[in-house]
């Protein structure tokens, strides 16, 4: 072994524990800033008990009301595609990408584009004789929130609760079909009790990630209808009321880490089940399984018509309508290039790549050296703490993070940004690069470590290589979340900077909306693109 | 019978006279299981090449097309299938349930069954607690107090260890004169095939190689 191959391990060795722990600081520190303000003399919080009481309780009331129908279409969609085989069956699963590498901002856009007051749907309906005002007004309000919000996570149940009942037993079922049961009783007493782990594993990230929703909350919420992370936003950069700015980053805090904490007792119940089956049941049409009644095969037919056009009209038509709202204005399709050509599009593409690769490196050196310190200390999954650690950024929001890093440093750069998005999406990748770690069998770590007498052996020359896809997949997958991200660069505010996201957003909310759509247009191909790329390495 | 895979064709007829168990011996992919799930109505036939509509009757009545829960069969599954969120007696009380029985005289009736198979207080346990001969017991008497016409064994014991399965086929065959039911018994096991068997039926690639009486098989027709 040359010794400078020798002294680049040591050197890398060394840098990944200094970036984990620089990670661990800048996770900690502002949230530890975050909390400051509540110990200080000076004006107490401005909000009394009751508004923020009553902010708490919209907040869980979005974040619920979205969970719920994420839910309803998610498990509704997961039945199809674990039980049925139909057209398009594979391009449904497929949508699971879409809440990772389609930022909130973009699908926001969509739902404007198509059910917004000038809106698709507006303009078609404004056609119709005997209409005077506009008949769709239903986004600017807690029902726009939540149908959002619950058919952009949607797929995030349906792949997680899918993947699970594909794996359920059959056995059981046989077994309680042949005593009698017909499916109603199978799914009630059986199935639905077999997949709970699943749905609550599928359905506490997407609650969290309602209940942190910032970008769609700000451009649909109404007046009083706040919540905690948007009254955390206006406090803390419009009015500068950072005793009521910290209470409520305590608040939503406190909530997401009882979630994460929920999360974590589910979790392992959810992973550890399997596939005892030695019978893989083949796949029935809609409406023509084997063991269904004549009502029951009716049922199901109603019910896949309806989430079908559920999923086309609440989540499809936005996507599309990202693309048709960006040539809706008087430049058609020379919208494209007219952006392209843009000044502000070329600082913002600058600034992308400034901070996206960046943060996503990062993200991925803490993502395998804690795996790696997993592997070696806690193989068998034995101790919740170690595990549940790297869950600990889902329950901090970009907001409380952007929040804490302003009383910290008090301005913000472009290296706080890449810090402050590592921080947050490095538990993305830390699932993928953990599972790939994971899957190396003991005997192999252990021939390794026999074989050589530098212990960095058994990670550069098994561990690295054996995760060397995942740990490029991971990489895609944190570059096209940091890239689509528009809270934290909003909230640090950086002068003179932007991003991709950042300036969608600009255009969106100086009323240049069909230059907004093109330039979301761009970012959502970008991500996807990323977020394929990823996947395709993965497999 | 008539299943068509990519790879081989299962074209079995088979008759079983009441009150007797006919053990299906062969080799691992013979089709062993799905004769068995196929007279269950857990799998669909394949149309036959030849047009005719594969039959299945039991005593006298067609029951090809009826549901699997209202054939009268019962099945007992290789890793005893019980339900882990349920307790032994509510495992036991399911099929009760199903047909209508209420849970109070479910459960009172299935307390006293299990004492028929030596599983007395083993009630309020959790099938997770059980040893695995415990478990296939209970699947046994989950199957037996619905009183099936029939009942099919698919391969129950190749999970015990090689004493258990010799104690547990004895039991099958003691409980099996007891009831008086009909079955069909799969495994792999010759001792235990000898064991259980009034009549043995050798599968060898979807098709009846052999059938008689256990004393007239050996091992050696396998191969």
């Amino acid at each position: 072994m040359s010794s400078k191959i020798r002294a680049a391990e040591y050197t890398a060795a060394v840098f990944a524990v200094l970036v984990f722990l620089c990670m661990c600081v800048t996770f900690l520190l502002p949230l530890g800033a975050a909390a400051v303000p509540l110990t200080g003399t000076g004006s107490g919080v401005s909000l009394d008990y009751k508004a923020l009481l009553r902010i708490t309780a919209y907040t869980f009331k979005i974040a619920l009301g979205s969970t719920l129908i994420a839910a309803i279409v998610g498990i509704s969609a997961a039945f199809f595609t674990a039980n049925r085989s139909f057209p398009g069956r594979r391009f449904l699963l497929s949508l699971s990408a879409v809440p990772f590498c389609v930022p909130p901002l973009i699908i926001a856009l969509g739902f404007v584009s198509v059910f917004g007051i000038n809106g698709t749907l507006n303009t078609l309906l404004m056609k119709l004789p005997g209409l005077s005002g506009r008949p769709v007004t239903f986004l600017y309000s807690f029902t726009g929130v939540i149908t959002a919000q619950g058919f952009y996570n949607f797929p995030l149940v349906m792949a997680v609760v899918s993947a699970a009942w594909e794996e359920l037993p059959t056995d059981e079922r046989d077994a309680a079909r042949m005593l009698g049961a017909g499916d109603g009783r199978i799914f009630f007493t059986l199935t639905l009790r077999q997949l709970s782990p699943a749905v609550a594993a599928a359905c506490i990230p997407v609650f969290l990630y309602c209940f942190f929703s910032f970008m769609i909350v700000l451009l649909f919420g109404t007046i009083g209808g706040t919540t905690l992370e948007v009254e955390l936003f206006q406090a803390a950069r419009t009015t500068l009321d950072f005793k009521t700015a910290s209470a409520l980053a305590l608040v939503e805090t406190v909530c997401a880490m009882t979630a994460i904490f929920v999360y974590g007792k589910l979790k392992p119940a959810y992973t550890t089940g399997g596939n005892e089956a030695h019978y893989q049941y083949e796949r029935a049409k809609i409406g023509k399984a084997l063991h269904e009644s004549k009502a029951e095969k009716h049922t199901e037919r109603i019910v896949f018509a309806l989430s079908v056009t559920a999923v086309v009209c609440f989540f499809l038509l936005p996507l599309y309508g990202i693309f048709a709202g960006s040539t809706s204005g008087t430049d058609g399709v020379f919208v494209y290039s007219n952006i392209i050509t843009s000044a502000g599009f070329g600082n913002a593409v600058r600034g992308t790549l400034l901070t996206a690769p960046f943060s996503a490196m990062l993200c991925v050196v803490t993502a395998f050296t804690y795996a790696w310190l997993l592997r070696l200390r806690d193989p068998e999954g034995r101790s919740t703490l170690l595990q549940t650690l790297p869950m600990l950024p889902m329950a901090v929001s970009s907001v409380v993070m952007g929040y804490g890093m302003g009383l910290v440093f008090h301005r913000g750069t472009v290296f706080l940004l890449v810090a402050a998005q590592a921080a947050l999406v490095w538990p993305l990748a830390f699932r993928q690069i953990h599972a790939a770690l994971s899957a190396i069998p003991q005997a192999e770590l252990d021939s390794a470590a026999l074989l050589s007498q530098v212990p960095l052996d058994t990670l550069f020359r098994v561990a690295v290589p054996a995760c060397k896809k995942s740990i490029v997949s991971s990489f895609c997958f944190c570059f096209a979340v940091s890239m689509g991200d528009t809270t934290l660069p909003l909230v640090l505010s950086v002068p003179k900077f932007d991003t991709l996201a950042l300036y969608t957003y600009r255009l969106a909310s100086s009323y240049r909306f069909a230059a907004s759509c093109a330039c979301g247009t761009l970012l959502c191909v970008l991500c996807v693109v990323l977020f394929a790329a990823g996947k395709k390495n993965e497999h | 019978m008539y299943r068509s895979w990519d790879s081989f064709s299962l074209d079995v007829s088979l008759t079983v006279r009441t009150g007797t168990m006919t053990v299906i011996v062969g080799r691992s992919g013979s089709g062993k299981s799905s004769v068995l799930r196929l007279i269950a109505g857990l799998e669909r036939f394949s149309p036959r090449p030849d047009g005719k509509k594969p039959v299945i009757t039991l005593n006298g009545r067609e029951i090809t097309d009826v549901p699997p829960g209202k054939r009268g069969i019962g099945m007992v599954f290789q890793n005893h299938s019980l339900f882990t969120h349920l307790s032994v007696e509510d495992n036991v009380a399911y099929g009760l349930r199903c047909r209508g029985m209420s849970a109070g005289k479910a459960r009172k009736y299935a307390t006293e069954y299990l004492s028929l198979f030596g599983l007395e207080g083993f009630g309020s346990r959790r099938p997770d607690t059980l040893s695995g001969g415990e478990a296939q017991r209970v699947s046994l008497a989950r199957t037996l107090i619905m009183k099936p016409s029939l009942v099919l064994f698919d391969e129950p014991l190749s999970a015990l260890d090689a004493p258990l399965r010799k104690k547990l086929s004895s039991e099958i065959r003691d409980s099996q004169k007891r009831e008086g039911f009909t079955g069909i018994f799969v495994t792999h096991d010759i001792a235990e095939a000898k064991t259980v068997a009034d009549r043995i039926v050798l599968l060898k690639a979807g098709k009846v190689q052999w059938s008689g009486s256990p004393e007239e098989f050996s091992e050696d027709m396998i191969d």
